[in-house]
């Protein structure tokens, strides 16, 4: 079961109430035991949830920070506004990878075959080269 | 005028003494509000001092329209929520509770519990743990975390009354509240 005051028993147990609103939800309270006993949770709640407090060092604290803050700075400090080293290392991949990709690419494409050529300087059948060494031929091409 | 204002004047005019000051003034409150919302005893320590090193790059930022209390808390919660989205941390898991050997005294079980409502806690939503825990931890008014948290009253009243039904569910479940409803 479901109470239109629910919402306002968190303001209530926090503090968070005007007094005219607190005083009716008092009222509603010794009316109410869905209230009552939400308000009982809540208050358990805000009990049980541990509170946490330590108390660290604050000078060990605050010298740990410091090194921290002059470690930070010393880093800036020796970074080179054009760190070419740097660059280097990021830009030189870029061309050994291409250059390596060419060199694949090139062995992939077969040659590029000039019929004319293969004829004359022969690697096959037929050649005009053949031709012209081969006595019994000479007359064929005298005409 | 107001002490922190006078520090953070010192310190932007680059002495640090200011900045000094503020964090032994504020360095407790710092970790136990990371403690609270992570859970984790063992780094809010480093997580307090990556807060202040927030705080001491982006001082400059803060222009004194709220408190300064009020903008740390902000800068705390908002590192807190990147570092655990950041590591994605494991939140210990209530079931790791169950086997507890423990004495059973009165003292020892209100240890236990308050150690069930931390690790609990830490199961509520980010948005709802944050309000949660400056209302409790730090006693801070609706008013004051509407503040801090940039969001509007209202929206702190509701953020706080679910983050209370989602842990009071959470116990409820396991065993450590009664259902009174």
């Amino acid at each position: 079961m479901k109470c239109k005051y629910l919402k306002l028993l968190n303001r209530y147990a926090d503090n968070e109430l005007a007094l005219d609103d607190k005083a009716l939800i008092e009222g509603h309270l010794k009316s109410c035991p869905v209230c009552a006993g939400e308000l009982k949770v809540i208050l358990t709640l805000k009990e049980k949830i541990p509170q946490n407090k330590i108390a660290t060092n604050p000078e060990f604290f605050w010298q740990q920070l410091k090194a921290r803050i002059a470690q930070e700075e010393r880093e800036v400090v020796s970074e080179p506004l054009f760190d070419f080293g740097n660059w280097a290392k990021r830009l030189i991949p870029v061309p050994v990878a291409i250059g390596i990709i060419a060199v694949i690419l090139l062995n992939a494409i077969p040659e590029n075959r000039n019929p004319v050529d293969e004829y004359i300087f022969g690697n096959g059948n037929g050649s005009l080269l053949d031709l012209i060494e081969e006595p019994g031929n000479q007359s064929v091409i005298g005409g | 005028m107001d002490q922190d204002l006078i520090c953070i004047e010192k310190f932007k005019s680059g002495d640090m003494e200011g900045f000094e000051m503020l964090v032994k003034k504020y360095q407790n409150m710092v970790i136990n509000i990371v403690r609270s919302l992570t859970g984790n005893a063992h780094d809010a320590e480093d997580l307090a001092q990556e807060v202040f090193m927030k705080v001491y790059h982006n001082i400059g930022k803060f222009r004194g329209e709220s408190k300064f209390s009020s903008w740390l808390y902000r800068v705390t919660v908002n590192s807190t929520y990147d570092h655990l989205r950041r590591s994605k941390q494991k939140i210990s898991s209530l079931d790791e509770f169950d086997n507890f050997d423990i004495a059973d005294t009165r003292e020892n079980q209100d240890i236990l519990a308050k150690e069930l409502v931390q690790q609990a806690l830490t199961k509520v939503p980010y948005e709802y743990r944050s309000a949660l825990v400056l209302k409790e931890i730090e006693g801070l008014s609706y008013q004051e975390i509407a503040e801090s948290l940039k969001i509007s009253i209202g929206t702190v009243e509701s953020r706080i009354f679910r983050g209370r039904q989602i842990l009071k569910e959470i116990l409820i479940k396991k065993g450590v509240l009664k259902n009174e409803m």
